[in-house]
């Protein structure tokens, strides 16, 4: 147990005290901020740029209706107009048409409506752009011209227009989330980006301790370290060292990576979890570090070089992806019966039930079920990765295959 | 058990990013002592190896002999019963060596039992008590020097002929070097009759029997028990 003690400190104090740690500490959790919130932020209905427009109108009462509309809804914060509309001048369609596409074309506009004869009725518009995308400006231009196309109809039939105005007013919609009785208003934006924080943060802490741990396991491998290690302790206390020591590495990211979230969230009033999503949080966190720092110091114990084991390494990053890829669809559907089933498949278990914790109220016996078969399932896989760690640790120049593996495993 | 050994692998390797006073410490206190002692135990053995001032420096900084100095502090440090050395002097300058000979001598004499395992034949003769060659596995030679000496001694002889040496060599002799017109072997029937056969192939102006050196002694036994290897594979 003091070999454990002294192996698991050494690893400690030597990655925490690494550049690359200090570096990694700061540069990760701007990199995990940057790559939720600028997405979001440039995509923000309040950072809308505009567009410049042309309408094309027989009649020219609908492009003066929906222009009008346009001006009073939507104006920049210096007061002009965000749809600054091009006026064509020729009397027939066919020629504003052609007159809407050579403007286009010239980057004149950005984009031009096409009324059909028959929108009074119908309904039909043509939207026509050179970019396909500026979805904020489509929707704004799309909500007027609906607002137009009511109101035409409302006038036909003489319906009152004070009806009208009551009916496009918006309702007020307050969110609130129940936990042990307790109502506490939420914010959309949070509710759906604090648990994909968590998700990104546990992500982070545990493929970064599990990939240092198998690169010094490898590391000590080609130096021959290990010999001199293993001349003085057995290679199932070297092993449960390391894994110790660099999960406590990983603990210490997560510490870092939160206390940066927090006083990042702490101006806008955001909370990044309960104390008692902290302790589920920390018992997945650990569950999963182990399953996983498992199967990494295998691979580790198996390969000389970093270069070898990056193929295999590859192939075991895509499992923990994946729920990572779904997860925010895990925020949208956190109770859905594929989601609840997932939650027990041991490598997908911590990053679901994170997130399903987050945003939904997961039944009791759940969270002990799913912890319980991670927690089975991690004490296998260090049983076998404790086989072939002293099995293949000093076997040298020999590429191990896989029933050599399950061989050895099946020895015990 | 394991404090009561240290070992020096033939493939040397340290921490190259620790530093060196703190790798040392951390390897001793594996060996089962407190932290305290190990600190004062490396301290000591720094200064014997002359590298205390670079205690506090990464292991990549340092020349690669006194990597193997820190090495073999690694394997020395907490004073074990049995030092297990493998080729300890490979890789290091002649001045760096003759430490490691005193201190290997030093341990010698404080009764550490030294396990010295090496291809150079002149450091065993100068180093070991006793000796064991083994050759593919088997043990083919054991014993003290004097004994293994006594052993294989009579048997070497240096014949020089006159005007080069002659073919045949072979029939009476197990070559061990040539040299011009000189020839060392050991002898593959009696004194007499090989002196008597070696003059039928030539004109031998020297016949001198002497003890052969344990590289020699080496070499005949490798070459003797590779025949008889390979008379007992199928």
């Amino acid at each position: 147990m003091r070999v454990v003690w002294l192996v698991m400190r050494w690893e400690y104090l030597t990655r925490i005290r690494s550049k690359f740690f200090l570096i990694s500490s700061i540069l990760m959790p701007l990199f995990i901020i940057g790559l939720t919130f600028i997405p979001v932020l440039l995509l923000q209905e309040e950072s809308v740029q505009g567009l410049t427009l042309a309408v094309v109108d027989e009649t020219g009462d609908w492009a003066q209706r929906i222009g009008d509309l346009l001006d009073e809804r939507y104006r920049d914060s210096d007061g002009q107009p965000r749809y600054p509309r091009y006026s064509l001048f020729s009397a027939d369609r066919h020629g504003q048409g052609m007159e809407a596409a050579a403007l286009l074309d010239g980057g004149v506009i950005d984009a031009y409506l096409v009324i059909e004869p028959a929108f009074g009725a119908t309904g039909a518009v043509s939207y026509i752009a050179r970019v396909q995308g500026h979805i904020f400006e489509q929707e704004q231009i799309r909500r007027a011209v609906q607002r137009v196309w009511t109101r035409a109809i409302f006038e036909r039939r003489q319906v009152n227009l004070a009806l009208l105005e009551s009916l496009e007013r918006d309702i007020t919609w307050t969110r609130f989330e129940v936990a042990g009785g307790q109502l506490t208003e939420s914010e959309q934006l949070q509710a759906f980006f604090m648990p994909l924080i968590q998700v990104m943060i546990l992500f982070f802490a545990i493929f970064f301790s599990s990939q240092i741990l198998m690169r010094s396991i490898i590391l000590e491998r080609s130096s021959r370290v290990v010999e001199l290690l293993l001349s003085s302790i057995t290679p199932q206390d070297l092993m449960t060292g390391k894994i110790l020591g660099l999960g406590l590495v990983g603990l210490t990211q997560i510490a870092v990576y939160f206390t940066v979230a927090i006083l990042a969230g702490g101006q806008t009033g955001a909370s990044l979890m309960t104390a008692q999503g902290a302790g589920t949080f920390l018992l997945f966190a650990i569950l999963g570090y182990f399953f996983y720092a498992a199967i990494y110091a295998t691979v580790g114990s198996l390969f000389e070089t970093e270069q070898e084991a990056q193929q295999v390494v590859g192939l075991l990053s895509l499992i923990p992806i994946l729920p990572l890829v779904l997860s925010s669809y895990v925020i949208l559907y956190p109770d859905m019966l594929a989601v609840r089933i997932a939650s027990f498949f041991p490598p997908f278990t911590p990053f679901l039930m994170i997130i399903r914790l987050a945003v939904s109220q997961v039944p009791w016996w759940e969270v002990a079920g799913s912890a319980l078969v991670l927690a089975l399932f991690t004490a296998l896989m260090m049983r076998w990765a404790g086989i072939v760690f002293r099995t293949a640790i000093l076997m040298y120049g020999k590429r191990v295959t896989l029933p050599e593996i399950v061989r050895w495993v099946r020895a015990g | 058990m394991s404090h009561r050994f240290g070992y020096l692998p033939e493939e040397r390797g340290l921490y190259q990013k620790s530093g060196l006073r703190e790798t040392l410490v951390y390897l001793t206190q594996l060996k089962g002592l407190s932290r305290a002692d190990a600190g004062h135990r490396v301290d000591a053995c720094l200064e014997r190896f002359d590298l205390q001032a670079q205690a506090s420096k990464n292991i990549q900084t340092l020349s690669k002999g006194n990597q193997q100095k820190a090495q073999f502090i690694a394997a020395i440090a907490h004073e074990p019963e049995v030092v297990i050395l493998d080729e300890p002097f490979a890789g290091l300058d002649p001045v760096n060596q003759l430490v490691l000979k005193e201190v290997i001598g030093e341990l010698q004499a404080q009764g550490t039992t030294i396990l010295f395992s090496t291809h150079q034949m002149e450091q065993v003769e100068r180093l070991c008590d006793r000796l064991c060659l083994i050759h593919r596995g088997r043990v083919v030679l054991e014993g003290t020097l004097a004994e293994v000496r006594s052993e294989r001694g009579g048997s070497c002889v240096q014949v020089t002929f006159e005007g080069g040496l002659p073919t045949g060599l072979d029939r009476w002799l197990t070559i061990l070097e040539t040299k011009d017109d000189r020839v060392v072997g050991s002898l593959k029937d009696g004194l007499a009759p090989t002196l008597k056969g070696l003059m039928d192939l030539g004109p031998v102006v020297e016949f001198k029997v002497r003890q052969p050196t344990l590289e020699e002694i080496f070499i005949e036994t490798v070459k003797g028990s590779e025949g008889t290897l390979h008379e007992v594979q199928p």
